[in-house]
């Protein structure tokens, strides 16, 4: 009982460091990319983009994060590395992530959990 | 030309193999070669996510380099299943230019 407290404790703080860790390296980045990703965070958060919501796992965002590191440092402005459409860029950056079949399972899930909360609380 | 993102969906992930083929390159410069062959309106994030992709099929290897400006940057070579699947988007791309063609001159 104990040894799966303990990993349960330790995973979730190895998880958050991560994700902090992570998400530190957007704030890093020049204004308009820090824009960019805010925006893009709250789409994916929003349960509209491909997938259905937050991922557990940071792929999506550990790629996003070298993508715009490597442009900012080219000098390259955040427009110019997502082009016209940034909504469809997140979708297939997410596909491109994540396994197609993880994605859609959770977009599934999405779907028929805020169907079934309906009038509940909102919690993306 | 502008507006040709549709159409070019399919057709992109042979070009940027087409292009890794040729010698071990970066999103960047992928990016560069797509736009100075009259594809403007490719960005690096269309790339990039092509990139991803063909490395998670692994179709493609990658080896990160130290570059001077910024983060080491990740170069893509070809191996032997993405040259594979090269030469079946070839073999896809002709079959698929000459019928078109065909129609046109019926």
């Amino acid at each position: 009982m104990f040894k799966s407290l303990i990993k349960t404790i330790t995973g979730d703080i190895g998880e958050k460091r991560e994700y902090r860790q992570t998400m530190n390296r957007f704030k890093a980045l020049p204004e308009d990319y820090r824009f960019a990703f805010r925006k893009i965070h709250r789409y994916i958060n929003s349960g509209a983009a491909a997938g259905g919501g937050v991922f557990t796992d940071l792929s999506v965002y550990k790629n996003l994060a070298d993508l715009f590191e490597e442009a900012a440092a080219n000098g390259q402005n955040a427009l110019d590395v997502l082009g016209k459409d940034s909504a469809k860029f997140t979708d297939d950056l997410i596909l491109a992530s994540v396994p197609e079949k993880e994605a859609k399972q959770r977009k599934i899930n999405a779907e028929i959990k805020n169907k079934l909360n309906k009038g509940g609380k909102n919690n993306a | 030309m502008d507006n040709l993102t549709e159409m070019l969906k399919g057709v992109l992930e042979g070009c940027v193999l087409e292009i890794i083929g040729r010698e071990q390159t970066y999103g960047y410069e992928i990016t560069r070669r797509l736009n100075a062959l009259g594809f403007s309106d490719v960005v690096e994030g269309t790339v990039y996510t092509i990139l991803i992709r063909l490395e998670k099929n692994k179709l493609v290897d990658s080896e990160k380099k130290p570059s001077e400006i910024g983060p080491p940057r990740k170069f893509y070579t070809l191996n032997k299943a993405g040259r594979k699947e090269l030469g079946i988007f070839w073999e896809k791309w002709e079959f698929v230019e000459s019928k078109i063609r065909q129609l046109r001159e019926a």
